[in-house]
């Protein structure tokens, strides 16, 4: 259905029809919406890009030889340009530069590397040492960061709402995150797997941020984008400004100029909408609370447990492209079961987090029962 | 002669910053005036396929830019993602950036 990229590469595609149309049968009504439009538009000209379920097995990671569990980095300077990847001004080894952008990005890389290291065992973003490469001052006033599949990408803000885009670690954190669920699950950018997808970018993001102040999970902020914005945005109560929150959904900004931050908290809110590939990084919230309710009710460093089971669930082979919140909560109970447990307090905790923001889990009946003596880490490959 | 922009998704939808914007060219001074009819005109813009370039396989967080052009009789829209390679369009995003109002 779709072919191979370079192996070094995520192997990704843009959505194939049958997921369109599993969408539009199964998807929520903003999900058939997008899926019916682009089904019945011309695919090159609406088409939406997500990624593919390539392989059935996971054999490509299987065939390919690890490589050295070692950091890659190679820094970029975008030069106000949008042509990539630009100049090269800091390869790995080298010494600071004098420019802070440059060194933030190098360092979160670095910082982003030895998380999935030593958190998960895992060898770069894709687990076989693929080298890591970010492009800062990239456009000029340009306000987003991105993922094209293969790098990172970080402009230096408008500099009248937004900072330089590698002021948050957990900005670097969430972008290269992408890198990892491409080599992985592959949710589909769109709909709920969208949405999936981002709060997963936003979890990790977070959860590096944790990991390197060595924080436990009620001493966290759980807030993605301190720093980024200027110091006249404004939040609720006085706080900085920040783009989103894991804890509370909805409170990360709230500013007569930009507006509030739209995400919702739990699934009676969910927004249907056809803007943002329905609403990805709106809809995240639901999720991303999910996350912050587990990893406060299993407590200590949310990267060790909760962290862990989040994890497996996105190395999952069952976990589709085209995953719903409802197929992703089974799926990280089912994870928490074989990990730690089917009568652990990490599974309950993870299912109560789900029934908090309103997401049922299906069909536990279904859920083969794995005695805590047997459930090792690492079961799910 | 008037242009739109509008901006979609990228790393975080903020509602006050992804209104669409708009430049009409009587509102602009002559000389900016000019300027926008020559970048429309350089773009060869009515010419142009609606798709003006899509983001790479597995890209996320970035933007789609749709650019729409009504000048007399004639109407036409171009959208396309970052990374923005085309120097005719990123010209023509950046000067209704510039050059719109209220937005
Ligand atoms: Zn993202």
């Amino acid at each position: 259905m779709c072919h191979h990229a370079p192996h070094r590469h995520p192997i990704l595609c843009i959505l194939p029809p049958q997921i369109l149309r599993e969408l539009a049968r199964n998807g929520t009504a903003a999900e058939r919406d997008i899926a019916l439009a682009t089904l019945a538009t011309d695919q090159t000209a609406r088409m939406t890009r997500v990624t593919c379920e390539l392989q059935e097995s996971g054999a490509h990671h299987a065939l390919m030889p690890a490589g050295p569990a070692r950091k890659q980095r190679t820094v970029y300077d975008g030069g106000a340009r949008e042509a990539l990847p630009g100049r090269v001004v800091r390869n790995e080894g080298d010494k600071a530069t004098r420019d802070a952008a440059v060194n933030e990005a190098y360092d979160g890389l670095g910082a982003t590397w030895n998380f999935y290291f030593t958190a998960y065992q895992r060898n770069s973003i894709d687990d076989r040492g693929v080298r890591l490469d970010a492009t800062v001052h990239y456009g000029k006033r340009y306000d987003n960061a991105f993922w094209n599949g293969q790098q990172m990408i970080f402009g230096d803000g408008d500099g009248k709402y937004f900072n330089r885009f590698t002021a948050a670690l957990d900005v670097i954190g969430h972008e290269l995150t992408h890198g990892v669920t491409g080599s992985e699950a592959r949710l589909a950018y769109l709909g709920q797997p969208g949405a999936l997808n981002e709060s997963i970018s936003d979890i990790f993001g977070s959860l590096i941020k944790q990991f390197t102040l060595d924080q436990t999970a009620d001493r966290a902020d759980w807030l993605i984008g301190v720093g980024l914005f200027s110091s006249r945005v404004k939040a609720n109560g006085g706080r900085a400004a920040a783009l989103r929150s894991l804890k509370s959904p909805g409170t990360g900004y709230n500013d007569p100029v930009l507006g509030k931050d739209p995400q919702p908290a739990h699934m009676a809110d969910f927004v249907h909408t056809s803007r943002d590939n329905g609403g990805v990084h709106i809809n995240s919230g639901i999720p991303n609370r999910a996350f912050y309710l587990a990893a406060m009710a299993i407590g200590g460093k949310a990267w060790e447990r909760a962290g862990r089971i989040w994890y497996e669930t996105i190395r999952d082979r069952q976990l589709k492209p085209t995953a719903q919140f409802a197929d992703f909560a089974l799926r990280t109970a089912m994870a928490a079961g074989r990990l730690y447990g089917s009568a652990s307090d990490e599974r309950t905790a993870v299912l109560a987090a789900w029934r908090q923001v309103g997401v049922t889990v299906p069909s536990l009946q279904a859920e083969p029962h794995v005695p805590a003596s047997v459930a090792t880490v690492g079961a799910a490959d | 002669m008037r242009i739109q922009l509008e901006t979609d998704g990228g790393f975080a939808l903020i509602p006050g910053l992804s209104r669409p914007l708009t430049v009409d060219t009587k509102e602009l001074r002559p000389v900016d005036a000019a300027e926008l009819s020559r970048l429309v005109e350089d773009a060869g813009f009515f010419a142009r396929p609606t798709s003006g370039g899509e983001a790479p396989a597995g890209a996320a967080d970035v933007r789609r830019f749709t650019l729409s052009v009504v000048a007399g009789a004639r109407r036409h829209t171009v959208s396309f993602s970052d990374p923005v390679t085309d120097p005719h369009l990123a010209a023509l995003r950046d000067f209704v950036r510039t050059h719109a109002r209220g937005g």
